[in-house]
């Protein structure tokens, strides 16, 4: 390491994340760890078994937020924690932009995606997921109006020909590559393919390959098998 | 239509007498920024915090959520999705409190808040999570009941029902935050984003009332002290804590801004 070089902080152990493949946060921290080329073991948290309720992973999560990710004696909780753990641990350089008025449209989008994006492809997502029972047409149709609007408006960013949300690859894709690919595996693909730039920006995000190790980070996300049989791959 | 941003200075030509580039000073922030939001808001109040705490000057306009205002077509056109509070530099908007509260960071002056240490840094944002997850939630409802609900119907009455059921959601984040606060120390070790957050929160708990719910916990009591008279994280002469709304402040819609004297 050279007198300037940058010393990454090493993880104690095999990084283990607790989460569900239904669940749009699990599957940002799965695509954030393969951008950042580090391998996270994974196991499963029902939740539609209340596993999320039981006293083993409140003892983890206090506020049973999901996922969960250890690192030897470390264990935080929650997709904002632990992308910033990934993030820093990773063996590349860190996603946030370094200009503020750029750091600032990347974290409006994350907000957007948190406030909105989640709850409306939870919603969506839920009839596929066995033992999660079914919100309903008119949630559903909610859920849908709610994300096409804000979709809308990623349209509208994106027209400018930006190759992704910041301009450069940012947290925002990883919140919103979570979020559409969820849309699809719930045959809500329509949401992304009806919008021409929308769905150009998840055709980059699909085939981007991490600035890291140059394999493909998409496959990290799960795919709709593994969500029907509730089954969690590890991220290589 | 309304620009809600036509407020303070920027009524006047950039220019004009008073204003930056006048008389040839040269600061950081070439413009003032323009902050709009509601005084009973925990997001808005996280903003003006970061603000003083970052010396980054702010001239403050008042939202007035108690009667819709977030919904109205002039405020839609800065924050389509009704997201408060909205923040203007120049030509350069942006809303919500994660997008400002990062954006004067990278703006203001002195070091960086956020940790560098990579299990600091995830400690501060889980901390920063329940705030805006756990919390908020909590705290916008009792504000609702106790301080709002009246501002825009006299003879509106608090729910106490509402209020208690919020106040027992608050009790586990609360017992969390007290057991992980060690003696004179901030919540992740030295001042960060988290206590940005809490501090909006726990400030809008005692303008409700509430202040039982902090008082109660000796760890939180004695954090709450410490952030009281925290000074500016970047050095400037100012306690962040004395810009917050007081209960009348909020009736009166009435919010301050953060004025820097010292470049």
């Amino acid at each position: 390491m050279g007198l300037f070089g940058k010393k990454k902080q090493k993880t104690q152990g095999v990084l283990l994340l607790r989460g569900f493949p239904g669940d749009s946060n699990t599957n940002k921290c799965l695509l954030m760890a393969a951008e950042q080329g580090l391998r996270l073991e994974t196991q499963l948290v029902d939740v539609t078994q209340g596993a999320c309720e039981s006293p083993e992973y409140r003892s983890l999560s206090p506020f049973g937020k999901m996922p969960c990710l250890k690192d030897g004696d470390f264990v935080i909780s929650g997709a904002p924690a632990i992308l910033s753990y990934i993030d820093i641990k990773g063996k590349g350089g860190s996603l946030n932009p370094k200009k503020a008025s750029i750091l600032g449209e990347q974290n409006y989008w994350v907000d957007l995606a948190q406030r909105i994006g989640d709850p409306a492809v939870q919603t969506l997502i839920q009839p596929l997921v066995p033992g999660c029972g079914d919100p309903g047409a008119a949630a559903c149709a909610a859920a849908r109006d709610s994300l096409g609007r804000v979709l809308d408006q990623l349209a509208a960013l994106v027209a400018d020909g930006r190759a992704f949300i910041a301009g450069q690859y940012s947290f925002a894709d990883i919140h919103w590559t979570a979020i559409a690919h969820l849309c699809a595996l719930a045959g809500e693909a329509k949401l992304i393919e009806s919008r021409p730039g929308v769905q150009a920006w998840y055709g980059r995000a699909i085939k981007r390959t991490s600035a890291t190790e140059g394999r493909p980070t998409y496959q990290a996300l799960a795919t709709l098998d593994e969500v029907r049989n509730k089954q969690l791959k590890p991220a290589a | 239509m309304a620009d809600l941003f036509a407020f303070g200075s920027a009524l006047n030509p950039l220019d004009a007498e008073g204003r930056y580039g006048a008389a040839g000073d040269l600061k950081k922030t070439q413009y003032v920024m323009q902050l709009l939001g509601f005084p009973g808001d925990p997001d808005t109040l996280k903003c003006l915090i970061i603000a003083a705490e970052k010396g980054i000057e702010v001239e403050s306009g008042v939202l007035d959520i108690s009667r819709g205002a977030e919904r109205s077509d002039d405020y839609l056109a800065i924050s389509p999705n009704g997201v408060v509070p909205a923040l203007k530099e120049a030509l350069y908007q942006v809303v919500g409190d994660l997008a400002i509260i990062s954006f004067i960071e990278g703006r203001g002056l002195g070091n960086r808040m956020p940790p560098r240490n990579a299990q600091v840094l995830a400690e501060q944002d889980y901390w920063v999570d329940t705030a805006r997850t756990v919390v908020g939630p909590q705290v916008r409802a009792i504000v609702q009941e106790k301080v709002v609900k009246d501002m825009a119907d006299d003879a509106a009455q608090p729910n106490q029902a509402a209020v208690d059921a919020a106040r027992a959601a608050l009790a586990p984040a609360l017992d969390a935050l007290d057991a992980r606060l060690a003696p004179g120390r901030f919540i992740v070790g030295e001042y960060s984003y988290a206590d940005v957050h809490w501090t909006a929160c726990v400030h809008l708990l005692m303008v409700a009332g509430q202040g039982d719910l902090i008082e109660r916990r000796a760890n939180l009591r004695a954090w709450f002290g410490r952030i009281r008279q925290h000074k500016s994280f970047c050095g400037q002469n100012l306690v962040a804590y004395d810009l917050l709304p007081s209960l009348e402040d909020i009736k009166a819609l009435r919010m301050k801004g953060v004025v820097i004297t010292d470049f």
